[in-house]
């Protein structure tokens, strides 16, 4: 198990000798597992996050994507952060880099690096469904506040984060 | 027969070592709690440890023989070919994966090294989401549907198509496939996005005792900016060799992203389920039935549950099998609380689906469901948590979905598991196949007696 997992693993060392955070270059697409989620959470306390789970399969999530940037973009950075996770696989990192950098070249996003998507998500939610979209809003403490499972428009999403204490 | 896939004994991969098998006597703490079946046998590897697959399907023919398809995504450690230039063009195509088939006979300790089915390597369109499908006749022909990278004739753009292909001499070789759709000439690129012109996947396949070929699948053509597919479906009635002309059985009400399935009873009775979108994004499994092998098709009948909302991609089947008088179904709904897998039956003769009732309703979360039927056994199979990680679990029923044994959890070892699969065999026991890490499994599983059950 864990031999076959070295290849990811060394990626994954590479990519995280320290947090991403959410400034790391939109155009590079930062490999993540559990553990990396639960830091870039832990480092995210005292802003309301938005995760997003999104892949280039699932065309909801892609039609939801610049939603979220505009979210981004009009909330302050100290007081806010997006953080979009690819559930494609890890293996095919480059051809999503590439599919991300002509569609949404600015927006910074992890790829999961687990063996499948549960093993992530469940580190946040391990009652996750697997379908996609989904997003869970995080309040100040870190806590999960609430799960957005579909496409929904920008008025409910800045409705949950007010909601979550934004 | 193979003494691997005998008896009362049961595999545990942290005993690899010292042979893995342990007798019941050991085990009898463990099933006395319930823990572990005494049902289910050692299992097999299909694929090999250091290739990485994915989606596993099956089917067995007469003489037992299990039929093992799956995606190949590649050497473990390989980057994916996912996105590599088409030849000769300036696309890409989505996925660059295989499919894999691998052969366990009677008597026989392991599967047969896995083959390629596809002929061109790297052109199936395989994820863990647009599964193969797989039947066997009584003729003991193999056949497959599968989803394939392909190219619009008239747009030039990438597309994805569902493929038939058939094995006449048990598995050791496959025709060349046979593009099921016609090609989509739309480009639909804006509406589709990620890199499909068009999409004709997620195919379900129900084949006769006799040989009937029937293939369905979701279809993109004439799809808007509601985002909803129709449902296509091609039928041979020569074992696959010639296929009539595609039919538009549904219009674009269909999820798009939510699998098709099919099932075959007898000689002309067929049922096939998708999940259709009614107003506000309601996604509901519903069932069509065909009494005349496939010339006419009932209005789709839903499969009840709380109405799941999503504008998404749910990529949920609705599991189907049949018992002399009833069809079974099985499938996940994200408006339960917490979500699930609901079970749920209807006469053959038509009518209303029987009030859902959760399949494991202890789960915090259960889903992927499989079901399997001889006469009037009935076995559903799953993935589920239930206070701990994901595992595979399953149930019978001994009285044709009146009534269901315990559930109980498939002794898988500390794999990562899920994306269970089975089918029936000849010698009255059932096959499950899943995915543990990233290696397919397989292994027998026996119903209790009645005797047994009643205790």
């Amino acid at each position: 198990m864990v031999t076959r997992l070295i290849p990811l693993l060394l990626a994954l060392f590479l990519a995280h000798g320290a947090l991403a955070g959410d400034d790391h270059d939109p155009a590079v697409l930062v490999p993540m597992d559990r553990n990396a989620l639960i830091d870039e959470l832990s480092a995210s306390e005292g802003r309301v996050v938005l995760v997003n789970l999104w892949a280039t399969w699932c065309t909801p999530c892609l039609r939801e994507i610049p939603d979220l940037l505009a979210l981004e973009a009009e909330l302050p950075g100290d007081e806010f952060r997006l953080l979009a996770v690819s559930m494609d696989d890890a293996y095919s990192k480059d051809w999503v880099s590439a599919f991300k950098a002509k569609h949404f070249p600015t927006l910074r996003s992890f790829i999961n690096a687990e063996l499948d998507m549960d093993t992530l998500v469940s580190s946040i939610d391990p009652v996750w469904n697997e379908t996609l979209p989904t997003s869970y809003v995080l309040n100040r403490e870190g806590e999960v506040v609430q799960k957005i499972q579909g496409k929904k428009p920008i008025a409910f999403f800045r409705d949950q984060l007010t909601a979550a204490g934004l | 027969m193979s003494v691997f896939f005998r008896g009362l004994a049961c595999y545990c991969p942290s005993m690899r070592g010292s042979g893995g098998l342990i007798g019941l006597a050991a085990l009898a703490p463990l099933l006395w709690l319930g823990i572990v079946s005494p049902a289910a046998s050692k299992s097999l590897a299909a694929s090999a440890p250091d290739r990485r697959a994915q989606a596993p399907a099956i089917a067995v023919t007469d003489d037992g023989s299990i039929h093992a398809i799956w995606f190949d995504k590649g050497a473990v450690g390989e980057a994916d070919k996912k996105g590599e230039k088409v030849k000769g063009t300036h696309h890409s195509h989505q996925a660059f994966a295989d499919l894999h088939y691998a052969r366990w006979t009677p008597g026989t300790s392991q599967f047969t090294p896995s083959t390629r089915v596809n002929p061109d390597p790297g052109s199936v369109w395989g994820f863990s989401i647009s599964r193969a499908v797989i039947a066997t006749d009584d003729s003991d022909r193999i056949h497959i549907v599968y989803p394939g990278n392909a190219m619009s004739p008239t747009s030039g753009k990438s597309v994805a198509s569902s493929f038939y292909t058939r094995s006449t001499d048990g598995g050791n070789a496959f025709d060349a496939p046979t593009q099921l759709n016609a090609d989509p000439e739309d480009d639909l690129s804006s509406l589709i996005m990620g890199g499909l012109a068009q999409a004709q996947v997620f195919a379900g396949m129900a084949v006769s005792e006799q040989g009937s070929v029937h293939a369905f699948w979701l279809d993109t053509r004439g799809m808007t900016s509601s985002m909803r597919s129709a449902l296509y479906y091609r039928r041979s009635d020569d074992g696959g060799a010639h296929f009539a002309d595609e039919v538009r059985l549904q219009e674009n009400e269909q999820c798009p992203c939510c699998q098709v399935s099919a099932i075959a009873q007898g000689t002309s009775s067929l049922f096939v389920s998708a999940r259709k979108i009614s107003d506000d994004n309601i996604r509901t499994p519903a069932v069509m039935h065909s009494d005349d092998g496939g010339s006419t098709f009932s209005s789709p009948v839903e499969t009840g549950g709380a109405p799941w909302q999503l504008e998404g991609c749910p990529l949920k089947l609705t599991a189907m099998a049949t018992t002399p008088s009833l069809v079974h179904t099985l499938v996940h709904n994200g408006a339960e609380d917490p979500p699930g897998l609901l079970y749920a039956s209807a006469s053959q003769t038509g009518g209303a689906f029987q009030p859902p009732e959760k399949i494991h309703p202890e789960a915090d979360i259960s889903d992927s469901p499989a079901l399997a039927s001889i006469g009037n056994t009935l076995l559903a199979v799953w993935h589920a948590k239930a206070g701990g990680p994901r595992q595979i679990y399953y149930r019978f029923s001994l009285d044709g979905g009146k009534h269901f044994q315990p559930v109980q959890r498939l002794e898988t070892g500390d794999a990562q598991v899920g994306y269970p699969a089975a089918a029936a065999s000849p010698d009255g026991r059932f096959v499950i196949a899943w995915q543990a890490d990233e290696v397919i499994r397989v292994t027998h599983l026996e119903a209790p007696s009645a005797a047994m059950a009643a205790r």
